[in-house]
């Protein structure tokens, strides 16, 4: 009984291990942290015994399927051993006849016209590996490379490639200039890893860091190398061996590899420095390596797969990653140009512009690169001192003013001072140090979120809401208690209720961030390609669902805001800079409301277009024998099922409120044609705000090229809208019409998070 | 050997440290954890050894060359590759039980290693 009990005990721990641990299925996880340094096979004391024979023998004598092992050896655990001898498996595994090493012969001097081609080669790889390749597959192909990092040089003396020769004055000149390029890259290359180490990125999907155990010449000081880089450069000028063409173009191979490295080493500060004008000059260096790549030379053979084997890696050699010239530098000219903008960040103007600002550079296609991005969240957060310079209590105050309490007696510093226990403002400052250190988080989350991959950012969003509803819940008992304190004054209309009204400003706040992050889950679904053809009428009535709640809570938010103020001017003494305050809280209110009116508009438009196409059997939905609608609008909406305000829409309801059953078709596509020219007439409003207006100072040109987009997306499906109309109203009821519908996919309309369909006659008859 | 004598063998060896010689010539070092009647080993925290590449110019004179080491981690070696499978232990241990070893009859898989 006993062993059973303790087998079954056992077993469930086993389970336990099963379901609970994360798996971390990354082929280079299991090296994550540094290897024991390997044992040494002679040591006084040990002694090794064959027992190949003993052992045999008795490994024979089990039954089959018998184990003979360690009781806290688990099979689970077995699963992750390699199997050697496989080659899928085994890195180690050589196929008949084939060599673990390389025969390269490094003494050899090479033409510069090889130099060169080895270098863009190495930039290839290089920006391969930006993109998200591991440098096993990239960089460290490189058989040059491999001569530097293994063993790990302590010094630039023991950085030859030669390693022969006991002096190395006699280093032929191209091998100089590869080997000063070689440094400056892996330098470079460290500083980029470290940078992306220290962030937020999902590992193997944004970027590998893995160095596979190599250390990117962490121990040489970068100084050194970019004088190596400078000094080749004046050695190459002065030399007389080749012809002018190749001294240029390897000339300025040399200052870009010494120029990156410098930037990529002042990239972190957050002080204003010249960095965004180095970017720039970085880009401009570009066209010059451009232009001079065709003098190159490849040299395929010092480029090899084997040097995988090498390296702490569970895998077998894989195929060294192309990425053509062309691409490399698009994606390297894209970097300059995001890294230059990305900067700008820095400048501070107020919490609401500081979103925009991030969400609009997230938005730019193609994303990003991850180190951009990972840029960002460093400027932003590093510290926990938001870009630099401010404390997260100053952000979230300067949001919590701007958007339901300004120039509020919660919000006084001066609060802090009061030390009496029974004053009110010692208690509202700490009533509101609870609710700062509870929402701050969340608040930060939103904007660390918004910096990951388009996919992330709706998957952790899909999360936080979670996290906001309940923030919203906690917000609302701090609310109540603070009541006591502010003595606020209630608003009495027995038109509304019969209880007084209060205005919640922390709850408001939260739920108005709550709200925001539903509405761009929903959004981002249609950014990417997440729903059929056939959800978009239902998911695009939810966005406007969702938006006009958004525009009725502001509606609450502003009337509390303006009661105040109305009490505030009654009160002279106190005019002045609050006055401002007032202005801006409105102000961003009215914007927000006007921003939610353009979208509910659109977004209701589109129900209603993608409603009618239905009557009219041009958008179907597939047949789906083991599922039905309810289930998957269940599977659909699994995010937005535990959130408690706003409630979630009953499948069945939905369906009511989306097929319109009691309308007419041509109803609906009136009242979505009037939707359409609502929000064309609120985008162009919108269009024409000034940047402090439109609460995106620092990133207006890009707010006003998204607006841009939505108001194509709108005029064009207005058009759609319009012909559909002269379809319903020509063919009478019932009758089919004669046409064919395309849903484009994402990236192909005007605006990613506005799917207009694309009406197209048919031509027969 | 009998059966259960045979088992009780395999499971005084559980996480010793044995040195694994495969067909290839490798050699893997790593504690015991697990073996079948395949004889497939089970190793964890392994360490594999490999024999250098022959130098390039062979002199009369003999070379030391070192054993190149990588780790693995846990690893499994079919039993149809195992050549020869060596347990270490402290010489001490082995004075009481056996006469006469050889002292230090097979370290690893050549006899030039010095790691």
């Amino acid at each position: 009984m006993h062993g059973e009990g303790l087998s079954a005990i056992s077993q469930d721990v086993a389970n336990l291990t099963l379901d609970d641990r994360p798996r971390n299925l990354a082929p280079f996880a299991a090296y994550d942290s540094e290897p024991p340094p390997p044992p040494k096979l002679k040591s006084r004391g040990v002694i090794a015994m064959d027992i190949t024979e003993q052992f045999t023998n008795a490994a024979q004598q089990l039954n089959m399927g018998q184990l003979i092992k360690d009781p806290y050896f688990t099979l689970f655990e077995s699963v992750g051993a390699l199997e050697i001898m496989d080659r899928k498996m085994d890195s180690g595994y050589l196929e008949p006849g084939e060599s673990m090493e390389d025969e390269y012969d490094f003494s050899e001097a090479l033409l510069p016209e090889e130099i060169i081609g080895i270098i863009d080669q190495l930039l290839c790889h290089e920006m391969a590996w930006h993109m998200g390749h591991p440098l096993s597959q990239t960089i460290f192909t490189s058989l040059y490379i491999d001569r530097l990092l293994s063993p790990c040089p302590l010094t630039l003396d023991q950085t030859y490639f030669d390693r022969s020769e006991s002096c190395s004055s006699d280093e032929p000149l191209t091998l100089q200039i590869l080997r000063a390029y070689c440094l400056g890259l892996i330098r470079t290359c460290s500083y980029v890893n470290n940078r992306v180490k220290a962030e937020h990125y999902y590992e193997e999907e944004d970027f590998v860091t893995h160095t596979f155990n190599r250390t990117l010449l962490e121990n040489i000081d970068h100084e050194s190398i970019l004088k190596l880089l400078d000094e080749t450069g004046e050695l190459l000028t002065s030399s007389s061996e080749m012809s002018s063409d190749l001294k240029r173009a390897l000339g300025c191979r040399l200052r870009f590899r010494a120029q990156f490295l410098k930037i990529v080493d002042m990239a972190d500060a957050r002080t204003p420095t010249n960095i965004k004008e180095l970017w720039t000059a970085l880009l401009a260096s570009l066209p010059e390596i451009k232009m001079s790549a065709h003098l190159g030379k490849a040299v395929p053979q010092s480029f090899s797969t084997k040097i995988q084997r090498k390296l702490a890696s569970t895998v077998p050699p894989r195929p060294i990653v192309q990425v053509g010239q062309e691409a490399a530098f698009e994606h390297l000219e894209r970097l300059c140009r995001d890294a230059s903008v990305v900067v700008e960040v820095l400048k501070y103007y107020d919490s609401h512009s500081l979103m925009t600002f991030v969400i609009l550079f997230q938005t730019r296609k193609p994303q990003p690169s991850v180190y951009v991005r990972i840029l960002l969240q460093h400027y932003l957060f590093c510290d926990m001192v938001i870009l630099g310079t401010m404390s997260i209590r100053q952000v979230l105050d300067d949001d919590l003013a701007a958007t339901v309490l300004p120039a509020h007696k919660l919000l006084d510093r001066g609060n802090d001072d009061i030390e009496v226990p029974h004053d009110p403002r010692h208690n509202m400052a700490g009533r509101m140090e609870v609710f700062r250190s509870r929402a701050a988080g969340s608040y930060l989350d939103i904007l660390r979120t918004i910096c990951q991959n388009r996919c992330r950012i709706r998957r952790t969003l899909c999360h936080t809401i979670a996290d906001w509803d309940n923030l919203q819940l906690d917000a609302e008992e701090l609310d109540q208690e603070l009541r006591e304190f502010t003595g606020e004054e209630p608003i009495i209309d027995p038109e509304i209720s019969n209880d007084p009204i209060y205005s919640f400003p922390l709850s408001s706040w939260a739920y108005f961030y709550k709200l925001r992050q539903m509405e761009w889950i929903v959004q981002l679904g249609f950014e990417l390609d997440t729903y059929q053809p056939e959800e978009l009428a239902g998911m695009y009535w939810y966005l406007q669902y969702l938006s006009k709640t958004r525009s009725r809570h502001l509606e609450r938010i502003r009337g509390f805001i303006m009661k105040t103020y109305a009490a505030f001017r009654r009160n002279p003494e106190t005019a002045g800079p609050k006055q401002a305050k007032y202005a801006n809280a409105l102000s961003f209110v009215n914007f927000s409301t006007m921003e939610s009116a353009a979208t509910y508009g659109f977004a209701d438009a589109l129900s209603c277009l993608y409603t009618v196409l239905h009557r009219l059997s041009l958008v179907q939905s597939p047949s789906r024998p083991y599922s039905d609608d309810s289930m998957r609008y269940e599977v659909r909406m699994k995010p937005f099922s535990a959130i408690g305000l706003p409630e979630l829409i009953q499948f069945d309801d939905l369906s009511q409120l989306i097929t319109q059953p009691n309308d007419s078709t041509i109803d609906i596509i009136n009242f979505a044609a009037d939707s359409v020219m609502g929000a064309k007439k609120g985008f162009e409003v919108l269009s024409k705000l000034s940047a402090k207006d439109a609460y995106c100072q620092g990133s207006h040109d890009s707010w006003v090229k998204n607006i841009k987009d939505c108001l194509k997306a709108c005029i064009f499906a207005s058009i759609a809208i319009s012909t559909v109309k002269k379809f319903v109203e020509a063919a009478g009821k019932d009758s089919q019409v004669k046409a064919k519908v395309e849903i484009p996919t994402a990236g192909k309309g005007y605006h990613d998070w506005w799917i207009v369909p694309k009406i197209i006659l048919s031509k027969d008859t | 050997m009998e059966k259960s004598q045979a088992e009780d063998y395999l499971t005084s060896l559980l996480n010793k440290t044995l040195r694994v010689t495969t067909t290839d010539t490798r050699m893997f070092l790593g504690q015991f954890k697990c073996t079948d009647s395949d004889r497939n080993i089970i190793l964890s925290q392994t360490f594999e050894y490999r024999l250098p590449p022959p130098p390039k110019h062979l002199n009369e004179e003999t070379v030391t060359l070192d054993m190149t080491s990588r780790y693995m981690g846990l690893i499994v070696v079919p039993g149809e590759y195992i050549e020869r499978i060596e347990v270490e232990e402290f010489e001490s241990q082995v004075r009481g039980r056996v006469k006469v070893v050889g002292g230090g009859s097979g370290s690893g898989s050549g006899t030039k290693e010095e790691s």
